[in-house]
């Protein structure tokens, strides 16, 4: 009897098996759905750079000249900022590139693009010293030292979404150490 | 003696009735097989077909499409796979890639089979250094793909398979022979935001992100629209419903 229940248990066993197998023969089939796919990849190198310009000041006849220009590699924008002691005595002489907003700064709105490029320089920037000039250089009343300080910043061009560039001047540098004449 | 005969007969009947059966799928795969040189067979492999293409600003780039003469696909990789090159020929060497600047690039997909299907996109963004070694400190979101999971234009985003690094889009409907889909994205742009990672010494200022490359890569996935609920199941593990109106919804 237990000898029988043995036969009966392995019969059933190798049967489920057998089934199970002739199951998954069928299902093979029916797991095969049509699938494809495609895969791309590529890069890019983001070089980081300071842009750099270089203020040139000259003083003739009482005019103090100022001319920026940007000798790096990168676009940017500049503005100045003039400090003078007595300001009444200065006046400014300039394209409509530059304007003079609200803080006080003169910004020149058009890119300066990088050295060797057409736009690379900004217009020229005058401040009339009218103290020296309303003075005959013989007067014994001409100042022997008049401090005209020029502050000059640049910053990378940013571009916004919709490709629009513009200034973060939160990021600005100073080009050098303050000029004065 | 007798109920012993029984016994043993039974595995003989159970082990025949089971090779009856395979004997029988046999038949059928046999069939199949015969079907395969038919000439109706011959015009059924060019209506059940799939294919897939990407397109990057408007050119495939890469594709496998199933053909007469097997997979088939227009640029290979190293591996073996169906793998196109993205960014081909820009943002190296002389031209510099300026933060915030958007540059073109639209990626988009194309049922290049004969059968209808669904398809989907897995984009991967990253930062690694100049010698290749993934930096998981740089944020991979700072690489933008504008217009990318955007409302209204087809894709969905999965957002619960989608992390800083990737993004997985469903395009919604699905596309006929040929068709193509909404662009998944418009233009390529590096945040502004890679500026202020920087640090100013003796007047120099080096930046965080500087020298580093960024990568993308694509994977885009299609599989049949009959049957779909379950066919995408198999193929891609993820659990949708499809509308009366055919449309894909997660």
């Amino acid at each position: 009897m237990t000898e029988n229940k043995k036969w009966m248990r392995r019969t059933l066993c190798l049967a489920s098996a057998a089934l199970l197998l002739t199951a998954g023969a069928g299902s093979g089939r029916a797991m095969a759905y049509f699938t494809t796919y495609a895969l791309a990849s590529g890069e890019g190198t983001l070089v980081l750079g300071t842009p750099q310009t270089e203020i040139t000041e000259e003083v003739i006849n009482g005019t103090k000249q100022v001319t920026l220009q940007n000798i790096g590699d990168y676009d940017c924008y500049v503005r100045l900022k003039v400090f003078a002691a007595d300001a009444d005595t200065i006046n400014y002489s300039y394209s409509q590139n530059w304007t003079q907003r609200e803080d006080g700064y003169f910004y020149y709105e058009p890119i300066l693009t990088p050295k060797g490029t057409e736009g690379s320089t900004a217009d020229r920037f005058d401040i009339e010293i009218s103290a020296l000039k309303e003075t005959p250089e013989e007067d014994s009343l001409l100042p022997s030292e008049f401090n005209v300080i020029v502050i000059q910043e640049y910053t990378m061009v940013l571009y916004d979404e919709a490709g629009s560039p513009y200034a973060d001047w939160n990021l600005a540098e100073s080009a050098a150490d303050p000029a004065q004449e | 003696m007798k109920k012993r005969k029984h016994i043993i007969t039974s595995p003989v009947l159970f082990f025949s009735a089971a090779a009856v059966l395979l004997l029988l799928s046999t038949v059928g795969s046999t069939r199949a097989a015969l079907t395969y040189y038919s000439d109706s067979y011959e015009m059924n492999v060019e209506v059940s077909s799939i294919g897939v293409s990407l397109l990057e600003n408007g050119t495939i780039i890469s594709n496998r499409n199933y053909t007469e003469q097997g997979w088939v696909s227009n640029h290979v990789g190293e591996d073996g796979e169906p793998r196109g090159i993205l960014l081909e020929g820009r943002f190296q060497g002389d031209e510099k890639l300026v933060p915030g600047k958007q540059y073109e690039e639209t990626l988009s997909v194309q049922n290049s089979g004969q059968i209808d299907s669904y398809v989907r996109v897995i984009l991967y963004r990253s930062w690694a250094d100049a010698a290749g070694r993934r930096d998981t400190r740089l944020n991979p979101e700072l690489i933008h793909l504008d217009g990318l999971g955007e409302t209204g234009n087809g894709w969905i985003v999965d957002e619960s398979a989608s992390t800083k690094e990737r993004t997985v889009l469903y395009y919604q409907r699905p596309l006929a022979q040929g068709e193509e889909t909404s662009l998944l994205c418009t233009g390529l742009r590096i945040d502004p935001e890679v500026l202020k990672k920087a640090e100013t010494e003796n007047g120099q200022t080096s930046y965080l992100y500087n020298g580093y490359r960024f990568f993308l890569e694509a994977e885009v996935d299609a599989v049949q629209t009959h049957n779909a609920e379950d066919a995408i199941k198999s193929a891609w593990g993820v659990d949708v419903s499809i509308g009366e109106d055919k449309s894909l919804h997660l």
